[in-house]
């Protein structure tokens, strides 16, 4: 799944990297060390020991000095007390992917016009959110600048109701980028009204609920949200992106829907071409069988900094044109009142 | 019969189960393997020193005071260790003179080994056995298993019946170089791991050579399974190779970290997280976020007492202590708070 780059020049590049990251990053080296890899060995990226995404809430994941790095992003989560951390020597690498590939998956008919409208707390609100950075970005770049309407903990619907109107007179799409939860809580105070988007709209939309809002399944909250917005629901695009990455997925549906790229269905997941998404099996980290569902380990070739092999527990499937995106791996059913890590990392800390 | 007595006799029908060569004992002892898929060695070993039959007045006070009276108390046994039944009966029947006990469908064979002792001791009162709850709104319960199973019990109480639950929680123990081997053994063997007060997290405080050192040791001392192939321990393991390292023995994972961002849990039994702490304060850190499932502080010394004020709720025990506490209240002293329509007994 993604890997366009052309197979061979894909793993060249993957090894490369993964070499130059057991030289200088403490946690690749150690985790290749322990499983007994030489990176002079490695041939294929399949090859190259994945980071398991914990990794960076517990320690530095980076070749380079904290004193070098240019911005650091930070989850949200703090599954394991801590949030991860995930250090840039540059944001010249991200920026020049996520724009590529956003462009190519969110505006690939270059609306005129487009005016962006956000849902997500503003950089200088919560200036460690790789989200909020790659958004500000898309808005500059894509539309005229963007607007945002959740700020202090609090979405400003009747802001944002008026910037859509004003859009509509003007004859402008609008390109609303918001997370999951932000849009099931406008839902909620639309309370089934409809607020229009203005003709050529199109939503991104990202992220988990995370005990938030109430959580609301992909289909529905598409349906919802196509319905609210009175939009065709391949104009609703779903993002998977995660901090400890610099690459992101889109869906395609909205690319094939505007003649501009192969007809997927709602819900398939494309990867950029430097980005390869394998669904793995939990136990041996083996490559499942075509079709069968497994975790996501992604290699991503704009992780030169840290670590190019990243290893998710995020279920997904690979299907004709890329992947589907199933949840996270459940964990072992609990058993009486003994230690059930699954179960208190959902109830926090 | 008076709550007091009523304990006593569960102690005493409890002492009849462990009593070696007792014809209850050896049936114990041929039954609870194949039922927990415990080896016989480890049964016979929660039943000398993991059973509660005594407790000195003083305990016996302690442990009516932590429950309020009641008309009558439904117990809901988790499946995990079979040994919690007696504190459970003990605590149930100190708050009321009626109880029914409803045992997990894992754990069913020491409920009713200690029903068939009860029968045998003088007395009053016969433990009901049931295979469902049917709670009036004037009952209480005591419930014990995971969070998600008594989420859905109280859900499903009626309106006035109270509940106290008694949820996931683990142990951590904390100390130095010095850490006594023999004791930690004791607390890890004792039970597999299984138990609500297993440790599953040793802060140790020192050099990073002597820690090593010490760690490097620990695993030969395991004396249980295994941790089972899983998602979950592959993952633990694969993250500490890359964040720390592991060292592990036959059938035993630890995962050895210096001074850590934050704290992570191993997933299953056979396994122990060791964080090196440079300072006390670094340890404090790292346990407060988790510090409302934390049910047993271990160790001695000054990180231990140090961690002890962070986690005001969690038991404190000696090396080698951990799981027997005394019987002096639940084991579990996080729930013991009353819950809204709780009071304690004055």
């Amino acid at each position: 799944m993604g890997g366009e780059i052309a197979g061979e020049l894909f793993d060249e590049l993957a090894c490369e990297i993964a070499r130059f990251q057991a030289a200088r990053c403490g946690a690749v080296g150690r985790l290749m060390r322990a499983r007994g890899v030489d990176p002079g060995e490695l041939r294929e990226a399949a090859w190259i020991p994945a980071v398991p995404t914990d990794v960076f809430k517990l320690t530095r994941v980076a070749a380079h000095e904290a004193s070098a790095d240019e911005v650091v992003f930070r989850t949200s989560g703090t599954t394991v007390g801590a949030r991860g951390s995930h250090g840039l020597r540059t944001t010249a690498t991200y920026r020049a992917g996520a724009l590529r590939f956003g462009e190519q998956m969110l505006v690939p008919d270059r609306p005129r016009g487009l005016r962006a409208l956000l849902l997500m707390p503003p950089p200088s609100e919560a200036p460690d959110s790789s989200l909020g950075f790659m958004c500000a970005d898309f808005a500059r770049h894509f539309a005229d600048g963007g607007r945002w309407f959740l700020g202090g903990g609090r979405l400003d619907r009747p802001g944002l109701a008026a910037a859509i109107e004003e859009a509509r007179r003007a004859g402008a799409p609008v390109l609303l980028l918001a997370t999951s939860f932000a849009l099931v809580y406008l839902l909620d105070e639309l309370a089934g009204a409809a607020l229009p988007l203005p003709p050529g709209s199109r939503v991104m939309q990202t992220g988990g609920f995370k005990g938030r809002t109430r959580e609301v399944a992909a289909d529905e909250l598409r349906r919802s949200l196509a319905g609210a917005f009175e939009l065709d629901p391949r104009a609703i695009v779903s993002e998977y992106g995660m901090t400890e990455l610099s690459s992101q997925c889109y869906e395609g549906a909205l690319r094939g829907a505007l003649g501009l790229g192969p007809s997927l269905p709602e819900g398939v997941l494309v990867a950029p071409p430097w980005m390869r998404v394998s669904p793995v099996d939990p136990v041996t980290l083996e490559p499942v069988k075509r079709g069968e569902v497994g975790i996501a380990r992604i290699v991503d070739l704009a992780n030169v900094d840290s670590a190019v092999a990243v290893q998710t527990q995020d279920q997904v499937r690979e299907v004709e044109g890329g992947f589907v995106l199933l949840g996270r791996l459940p964990g072992a059913p609990p058993r009486g009142c003994s230690l059930a890590v699954e179960e208190i990392l959902r109830g926090g800390p | 019969m008076g709550a007091r007595e009523r304990v006593r006799r569960v102690l005493a029908a409890a002492a009849a189960i462990v009593e070696p060569g007792g014809a209850l004992h050896e049936e114990a002892l041929a039954t609870l393997p194949r039922e927990t898929g415990w080896p016989e060695r480890d049964v016979r070993r929660a039943l000398e020193l993991c059973v509660e039959r005594e407790a000195s007045e003083d305990e016996l006070g302690r442990l009516l005071a932590s429950v309020p009276e009641e008309r009558r108390v439904h117990v809901v046994l988790a499946g995990n260790v079979f040994v919690a039944a007696v504190r459970a009966v003990a605590l149930a029947w100190a708050s009321a003179p009626e109880i029914l006990v409803k045992p997990s469908r894992r754990g069913t064979v020491f409920p009713r080994l200690l029903q068939r002792a009860l029968a045998s001791i003088p007395g009053e009162g016969h433990l009901t056995l049931v295979e469902h709850l049917d709670v009036a709104p004037e009952d209480a319960v005591h419930a014990y298993g995971s969070d998600a199973a008594l989420a859905s019990l109280r859900a499903a109480l009626p309106p006035g019946a109270r509940c106290w639950g008694h949820g996931h929680g683990f142990g951590v123990l904390a100390g130095d170089a010095s850490l006594d081997l023999d004791a930690l053994a004791l607390d890890l063997n004792l039970l597999l791991q299984q138990g609500c007060l297993s440790p599953r997290v040793l802060f140790l405080i020192g050099e990073e050579d002597e820690i090593r050192a010490l760690a490097g040791r620990i695993p030969a001392l395991w004396s249980g399974p295994p941790p089972g192939p899983s998602a979950a321990v592959r993952e633990y393991i694969d993250t500490l190779q890359a964040a720390g390292e592991i060292v592990q023995g036959p059938s035993f994972v630890l995962g050895l970290q210096g001074d850590p961002e934050g704290l992570l849990l191993p997933p299953s039994a056979g396994m122990l997280h060791v964080v090196r702490v440079s300072t006390v304060q670094r340890a404090c850190e790292l346990i407060e976020p988790w510090a409302r499932w934390v049910t047993c502080l271990g160790g001695s010394g000054g990180l231990a007492e140090a961690l002890a004020r962070r986690l005001p709720a969690a038991r404190r025990a000696a090396p080698g202590c951990m799981q027997r506490p005394p019987l002096d209240g639940p084991v579990d002293l996080r729930t013991s708070a009353p819950v809204p329509g709780y009071s304690r007994r004055p």
